[in-house]
């Protein structure tokens, strides 16, 4: 089956103009993944849940892509093309997350808020695992960390299994947000214990967390961080929330998850150390 | 109590299938327990713990794992088969809204206030009017339609030049402003080499040939194909020699055009003297002595004209140029000449690319194999019905005659394929000659139909006793979007020799019957 499609938008760390090949991986309903050179991208038709490597097709269009798995891609001048079919990226917008601001008046009330949608829908051991990798971080104890993390990567229900949802919404707290201020060196090192950890986990989800490490969040989280830290308008927190919770089944609840804990946890800790 | 499970390898679901399947799965009667999850380490470690088994499986491979009573594990696995095995259903909602789209050269500059070039490609009627309204609004402008009037088309461009302003076109295919690619253009390196082209696919092989050379392109500027007429008097063509005179970026110019009316090459090659930065021409058809002079070099062939302006760029001169077959060439040549049988005498061009078909005729002329053409160049004939070629006959299948509510062939190649395949099955036929054009706006598969076309020739001509040269050209570059290195490999292993350039190609034809010639002598 042949098809042509124009790119809406896609994320600023794909380039399409470089001449590369690769070959579509996985075929969902609603999003196809693709390996191109040592990443995966992703191709969606929903503007909301952009993320750095993903391709966004117009709304409402249909991904008639069953057969295609395993196809060659080719990446040619701004042109995705896999079996009769080809997605023309010259005009789309370029999607980067914007960098989230200090944390405005009302910041922890908003944790609370969110806390409170996003933990009815995670999956029951969320809370605890990002509870443990965080203070397993903060230890300072290398072989905690590395235990902690063997038994979180790869752990619970859905593609990407929760314990990997979990670490890259601790990734973003503290890659993005400034209340954290030895937050990007936490990250480093947590990226650095998952590197061995990363062939335990399902393929897609080892992308994911390999670009978390690299400091690529989705829309969904950058957005929500954004209407955390405010200021925001009344609607900002709860249209950010529903978007970041509509990813995949438990997913989105999960990364969020990571996320607020890891503030939380951070931010008790600066509240210790500054009392 | 039993324990089951099935795994299924390199199965991907996303996530709400996952969770709808367990669901429906624990749903059974009698199950006990189950999880479908995706067979990471922790996973299939937790499972293990849970009595649920021990796997061996990877971590992309998708598990299901049950207890209960017997029957209901088999139960159980069966329905979540039947449910991971489900075709996909229809998805792609969304949240987000349409924007307001953008319907006139007014409303883009009002979004966008620093947009200076418009390219204008709307039926001919409208063009002159809305390439106007982009000249009011202070625009640069590219007329990619055709059949615009002459006297429009002078109108539009005595206007823009009183405003210091650019008209390409009408009928102007092909571009590359500030790195990019406009109509039918390939994808290639930016440098100092700066182009003003009247010729659309001599605008191609020159930029895509300098591209392979090493060098890159400042700017390639399209005129449209009446500018040099003496009713339009080159304003297009002297507008952009003066632009690339004073682009910074530009070193070395070249000029690209059939040759012009003699008042006009006479105005255009006093610019180019006048020029502090030395000019490569190339009037197609010209002798190039006519046009060499202080400062401006004459080019015979477009190829020649690329390796010209590279070569004054490397070391200072312009070198001759020529196309010359190396000895292992000619003598590969000669024996396919050979091995023809009697009676094949003839070329049979199928091009895609006007100027291509244009200079092969030139050359093929220049050693004295003169034909027919639906466009023919001075000493050949046309071609009385353009569906029967005569002797040597070389066609210009993007012309209009064979264009008329159809696809160009560098869009949708199918009737330039079906031509080469005729050609091929004339037992008169020695040389089937064509070119294959890549970059943007040409098909992103221009060769998949011509690859079978070849293979069945070639074995109905063996079984018949013949053997036709297929001899080949492929106008593109690395980074275009097809995939250039692919397309030389599957023309090759098809048996076509594939030459680097359209002169090139056109050279190695000439070759094959002059050997011909000389055989049948």
């Amino acid at each position: 089956m042949s098809a042509a499609w124009q790119a809406v938008a896609i994320g600023a760390a794909i380039d399409v103009t470089t001449g590369v090949d690769g070959q579509v991986h996985s075929v969902f309903d609603r999003a196809v993944n693709l390996s191109v050179g040592s990443n995966m991208w992703t191709i969606i038709a929903d503007e909301a849940r952009l993320s750095p490597f993903t391709i966004c097709l117009p709304p409402r269009t249909t991904l008639r892509l069953g057969e295609t798995r395993g196809a060659p891609i080719h990446v040619r001048a701004g042109f995705v093309k896999f079996g009769a079919s080809v997605i023309d990226c010259r005009a789309a917008c370029r999607w980067s997350g914007v960098a989230w601001v200090a944390a405005s008046e009302g910041f922890e009330a908003r944790l609370t808020l969110t806390a409170g949608r996003v933990r009815p829908v995670a999956w029951t051991e969320a809370g605890a695992l990002a509870t443990g990798v965080l203070g397993a971080l903060s230890s300072g104890q290398p072989d905690l960390l590395n235990r902690t993390l063997a038994q979180t990567v790869g752990r619970g229900p859905g593609l990407t299994p929760s314990g990997d949802d979990v670490i890259v919404g601790i990734l973003a707290a503290l890659m993005l947000s400034p209340a954290l201020r030895d937050g990007p060196a936490q990250a480093r090192r947590l990226t650095r214990a998952l590197t061995p950890l990363l062939r335990t986990t399902t393929e897609i989800s080892r992308h994911l967390l390999a670009q978390a490490g690299q400091g690529h969040f989705s829309r969904p989280l950058h957005d929500l961080g954004l209407a955390l830290h405010g200021p925001s308008t009344e609607r900002d927190l709860p249209q950010s929330i529903d978007r970041a919770l509509a990813v995949g089944g438990t997913s989105g609840a999960d990364t969020c998850m990571g996320l607020i804990i890891a503030m939380r946890h951070s931010n008790s800790k600066l509240e210790r150390s500054a009392a | 109590m039993t324990v089951n499970f099935r795994a299924y390898p390199n199965l991907y679901k996303d996530s709400v299938s996952l969770m709808t399947v367990s669901a429906q799965v624990m749903a059974v009667p009698g199950i006990e327990a189950a999880s479908v999850v995706m067979a990471s380490a922790t996973n299939v470690e937790n499972l293990a713990a849970a009595g649920l088994g021990t796997f061996d499986v990877k971590p992309n491979d998708l598990l299901v794992a049950v207890s209960g009573t017997e029957e209901a594990c088999d139960a159980a696995l069966a329905k979540a088969d039947e449910l991971l095995k489900a075709s996909a259903r229809d998805g792609g909602s969304s949240e987000t809204g349409a924007t307001q789209p953008v319907t006139s050269l007014q409303m883009a500059v009002a979004k966008d206030p620093a947009a200076n070039f418009a390219l204008i490609s709307v039926p001919g009627d409208y063009a002159a009017a809305e390439a106007m309204k982009a000249l009011h609004l202070g625009m640069d402008v590219m007329v990619f339609s055709d059949n615009v009037p002459v006297a429009s088309e002078l109108a539009l461009k005595h206007y823009a030049d009183a405003q210091g302003l650019m008209v390409m076109g009408p009928d102007c295919g092909t571009a590359i402003v500030n790195g990019i690619p406009l109509g039918f253009a390939n994808v290639v390196r930016r440098g100092p080499i700066g182009v003003v082209g009247a010729s659309g696919t001599g605008t191609q092989e020159v930029t895509v040939r300098i591209h392979q050379l090493g060098s890159g392109v400042s700017q390639a500027l399209g005129t449209g194909g009446h500018d040099l007429s003496e009713a339009i008097g080159g304003i297009s063509m002297l507008h952009g020699l003066k632009a690339l005179d004073e682009d910074p970026m530009t070193e070395v110019i070249v000029l690209i055009s059939k040759p012009p009316a003699a008042e006009i090459a006479a105005k255009v090659l006093g610019l180019a003297e006048a020029s502090a930065k030395p000019v490569v021409a190339i009037f197609l058809g010209a002798d190039p002595a006519t046009i060499t002079r202080n400062g401006v070099h004459g080019a015979a062939y477009l190829a020649q004209a690329a390796d010209m302006a590279v070569g004054l760029l490397k070391g200072g001169k312009s070198g001759t140029g020529t196309i010359t077959i190396k000895p292992e060439q000619r003598r590969k040549l000669e024996d396919i000449a050979r091995g023809m049988a009697a009676g094949q005498t003839f070329v049979r061009g199928v091009f895609c690319g006007g100027t291509f078909c244009f200079e092969a005729q030139l050359i093929h002329a220049a050693a004295g194999h003169t034909g027919h053409s639906n466009a023919p160049t001075e000493g050949n004939g046309k071609l009385a019905d353009i569906r029967k070629s005569i002797g040597n006959t070389i066609l210009d299948m993007g012309d209009d005659e064979f264009t008329q509510g159809r696809p160009h062939p560098m869009i949708d190649p199918s009737l330039r394929d079906a031509r080469v395949r005729d050609e091929a099955a004339d037992p008169s036929t020695a040389v089937v000659l064509f070119d294959v054009v890549l970059g943007y706006g040409a098909t992103l598969d221009p060769i998949s139909g011509l690859i079978g076309v070849i293979g069945n020739a070639a074995s109905k001509a063996k079984a018949q006793g013949r053997k036709v040269a297929f001899i080949g050209h492929v106008c593109g570059t690395d980074q275009d979007p097809q995939n250039r290195a692919a397309i030389i490999q599957s023309l090759q292993s098809a048996g076509v020799m594939v030459a680097s350039s359209n002169a090139e190609a056109a050279v190695w034809s000439a070759a094959i019957l002059s050997a011909r010639q000389g055989a049948a002598a």
